[in-house]
């Protein structure tokens, strides 16, 4: 294998590891916060994806502003499923939080998705470029897009990292993440921090489709498999720990783009799902794994 | 300051007030007594909003606060230092006390209330950058207290604070709140710890089965047959 | 108001949870299953029954774990398909009799559940359905991968368990296998170590301490659970004929599970009704994939936001209506 191919592998994995670890974040932050198993990552992820490709196209938009538009529109997507179904059957059901969670999640995914078949059809919806060319270093390269692509995903994790660190707001949401009783004594309103830990992680997955648009073109069943990959990274890191999952993203992308060179398509799938198998077996808690509840800190 | 009458109240199909009247006025430093089980915690959590009240008037400030959402009551200025003190255990104890400030926006007001706690705690101060997980029990109840005490209350609900507590920590936590108090703040006590707390109260009540029984000036309540029986042991 | 973390506690009121028609509706409900298709001539409506009695099935296996142990298992699919496949590939490449094949497949899936549970089991069930759910990934992708053994997308065809191709004793067949589960299930439950779930239902820490070993009983229950999944699998695939690894996908999972909650968690018989009435309009539904789909998803919203504790539930509380139960109260919350 040549220093060119191994560059290659690398560079495509980097890329897809800085989506699933935003995806993993935008997991974790909606377990550790609300509690809930989220199944429409890969949804949100597809919106994003939707959203910036009609505001640089349609309306020609410069890039950034249609990675924007994806931002936004996530986020209000994610608030308005919080103040819906979600608060809704918060206010219903107390057993079985983990199932109602998760069914109610894939239900709306599966909306969501054949909603967007049947609008869009499967056509697949790219760009190709939103910034041409390659930037390149002897005889290696990659292209600007994808490095841009991964200075997006970076600036993301560091920026929810110091929001949630350093901001009042982002002291709350961790505060309702350890303790709601005392959040709530503490004059937090919980139902407003649960919304917002929503729309924030929902925008994750939407500046993840928005910034890879022009590497993943938009379709309707998208999100599937990074929704996949986000859960299989979160387990792979531990429930309980977030640096971990970033951590994590970036080996699975790896690890996927490795699998992908070596055998082809399919397996992947095949070979992640073993490795997670595997380190379950070994440390059934996942590699850094804690506790569920405060999933911000360490 | 504080008026509730004909209070009743409970969990779910599981009533524990049946008639609670209470009167605090400003600058008052209350306790209320019972054996477990009477409703005291009961009582605490109600006019914090943790629960919901059944029927019954809770008034604070001239204002209805009964069935309000705990965190609209907490910023009404009513702190509430629970049982189990409710710490955010993985963030550090100077973003605990932070997160207590949450409803003050004024930067100047929050440092200058900062100081003042870590004043009136100065263990606080040497573990401002230690997670609130790590404290020992006492350095978790001046926490809570300090906490609590960010968003400048008009009233302290403190349940049970000597609790787990050495004897020398008790103390210190007592002095504490009665220097609060002698600084204008408003107290009602939760606290089976009688003989201290009779020490440094103004006026009692007395719970039983979710009622009012009694309700006196400390020095009358230290006097009182009824008290001596039940709960001095004598 | 309840935290999340009360919300999340694995602990529920399974006393009034086990929504106990008694045994005379249930019976007549079975007699009818039994006699329906011999009164339908059209096969079309045979049909149905066959699909509908195998989801409900599912649906009712599922409840198991979901109603019994609390414990949902997000890769159902994968212990459905391994029975299904595991017979599927005896029977082509072996030439072993389906019958053996279909107990074959049943033992494959019960294996899988033991080393998913044996995994899993002593960690919080959310770590069990999650686990199971990458198994079935796991399992999906193998056998899209491993096409020179199972034929990948291609589908595996399976010859089929009789000869005429008559329906009725596929129906038959599948509804003792049914009637069996269901029998065995009621057994274990009313059992010592059906008490002991009830135990676990309840409260975790109450079972330990009145010295039940939670992790031991969830784990037969579970496998049980898995095995039955896979004796199903078994008999789909001689009935359909033709596998694809589809049928390890989440959705296989999801479509089961909502029948589960839709019918109602905890009464057995409330999701294999919710088979019988939701079923048959998505089957006709089929050739619009989207739109079926679409309606699914707002469907298992709804549900899980008006009222989650499904059919039975309803039927339970017009039944309380009615007067036929004594009320049941239980207090929300604990004081201390």
């Amino acid at each position: 294998m040549e220093l060119v191919d191994v560059w290659n592998v690398l560079a495509v994995g980097l890329v897809r590891g800085g989506l699933y670890a935003q995806m993993a974040l935008m997991l974790a932050l909606v377990l550790g916060v609300m509690s809930i198993i989220s199944m429409i990552n890969g949804e949100l992820y597809m919106i994003g994806a939707y959203v910036s490709y009609f505001a640089f196209t349609l309306f020609g938009l410069n890039p950034i502003l249609s990675i924007a538009c994806a931002a936004v529109a996530t986020f209000l997507v994610g608030a308005l499923i919080e103040r819906g179904p979600l608060s809704m059957m918060r206010r219903r059901a107390g057993e079985d939080w983990y199932l109602n969670t998760f069914l109610l999640t894939v239900g709306l995914s599966f909306f969501l998705k054949n909603a967007a078949m049947l609008l869009w059809k499967p056509t697949y919806r790219g760009i190709r470029w939103y910034w041409e060319g390659t930037v390149s270093i002897g005889s290696i390269g990659i292209s600007i897009d994808r490095l841009v692509a991964l200075g997006i995903a970076a600036l993301t994790i560091v920026a929810l990292q110091l929001f949630l660190r350093n901001t009042r707001l982002g002291r709350a949401i961790r505060a309702v993440s350890q303790d709601e009783r005392g959040a709530m004594l503490n004059g937090i309103n919980i139902n407003t921090i649960y919304t917002i830990s929503f729309g924030l992680a929902c925008m994750l997955g939407g500046i993840a489709g928005g910034s890879m648009l022009s590497i993943l073109p938009a379709s309707p069943y998208m999100g599937t498999t990074p929704n996949n990959y986000a859960w299989l990274v979160v387990m792979l890191a531990g429930l309980g720990n977030i640096s971990g999952a970033v951590v994590g993203g970036f080996i699975i992308g790896i690890v996927e783009s490795v699998a992908f060179q070596f055998f082809g398509e399919g397996w992947p799938n095949v070979i992640s799902f073993i490795i997670l198998i595997i380190v379950l077996v070994i440390k059934p808690s996942g590699i850094f794994g804690t506790s569920v509840k405060g999933v911000w800190e360490q | 300051m504080l008026e509730i009458k004909g209070l009743q109240s409970g969990y779910g199909y599981l009533q524990v007030l049946w008639d609670v009247s209470l009167e605090l006025n400003d600058g008052e430093f209350i306790v209320l007594l019972g054996s477990n089980g009477a409703g005291k915690t009961t009582t605490l959590r109600t006019i914090s909003g943790v629960i919901r009240p059944i029927s019954g008037e809770i008034n604070f400030l001239g204002q209805s606060i009964g069935g309000k959402p705990g965190h609209e009551i907490s910023r009404l200025g009513i702190s509430f230092i629970t049982e189990d003190l409710n710490l955010f255990p993985k963030m550090t104890v100077y973003d605990n006390l932070l997160v207590g400030a949450y409803s003050v926006r004024d930067k100047k007001k929050i440092k200058e209330t900062l100081a003042y706690i870590l004043n009136l705690f100065p263990r606080l101060e040497e573990r401002l950058n230690q997670l609130a997980g790590t404290l020992s029990g006492g350095e978790r109840k001046m926490l809570a207290i300090g906490r609590g005490l960010m968003p400048n209350p008009k009233l302290l609900l403190v349940d049970e604070p000597s609790l787990g507590l050495s004897p020398l920590m008790t103390r210190a936590t007592f002095d504490a709140l009665r220097k609060l108090n002698q600084d204008g703040t408003t107290i009602l006590l939760v606290e089976q710890h009688l003989g201290k707390a009779l020490e440094i109260t103004n006026r009692g009540y007395i719970l039983e089965q979710g009622k009012v029984v009694m309700e006196a000036p400390t020095a009358t309540l230290l006097e009182s047959e009824r008290v001596k029986e039940v709960y001095l042991g004598r | 108001m309840a935290t999340a973390e009360e919300r999340s506690k694995e602990k529920s009121l399974a006393s009034d949870r086990i929504i106990n028609l008694g045994y005379l509706p249930v019976g007549l409900f079975f007699v009818f299953l039994g006699v329906a298709p011999l009164l339908i001539k059209d096969e079309y409506l045979r049909h149905l029954f066959v699909v509908g009695l195998l989801f409900g099935a599912q649906a009712m296996v599922s409840d198991f774990t979901v109603g019994f142990i609390n414990l949902s298992n997000f890769g159902f699919a994968a212990f459905f398909g391994l029975g299904a496949y595991t017979t599927g590939l005896l029977v082509t490449n072996f030439g072993v009799s389906p019958f053996i094949g279909v107990i074959a497949g049943m033992l494959m899936a019960g294996l899988l559940g033991l080393f998913t549970g044996a995994l899993t089991m002593r960690l919080r069930g959310l770590y069990v359905a999650i686990m199971a759910w990458f198994m079935a990934l796991a399992l999906q992708s193998l056998t899209l991968v491993l096409v020179d053994v199972t034929r990948g997308a291609w589908g595996l065809f399976v010859p089929p368990l009789f000869e005429s191709t008559d329906i009725l004793p596929y129906y038959y067949t599948l509804f003792v296998i049914t009637l069996v589960i269901y029998i065995v299930i009621k057994l274990v439950i009313n059992s010592r170590v059906g008490l002991a779930f009830k135990a676990i239902g309840m409260d975790v820490d109450f079972a330990r301490a009145s010295g039940v070993n939670p992790t031991r009983y969830k784990m037969i229950a579970f496998i049980l659970s898995c095995a039955f999944a896979g004796w199903l699998g078994g008999f789909y695939a001689h009935f359909i004929g033709i596998l694809t690894p589809d049928l390890m996908g989440t959705q296989h999972t999801v479509e089961v599970l909502a029948l589960n909650v839709i019918g109602g968690r905890g009464s057995l018989w409330g999701p294999l009704l919710a088979a019988f009435l939701v079923i048959p309009p998505f089957e006709y539904l089929k050739s619009l994939m989207e739109v079926r789909l679409i309606i699914y998803g707002l469907l298992l919203v709804l549900v899980m936001v008006i009222y989650p504790a499904g059919m039975a539930g309803v039927i339970w509380k017009v039944g309380e209506l009615l007067k036929l139960h004594k009320g049941a109260t239980y207090f929300g919350m604990e004081d201390r």
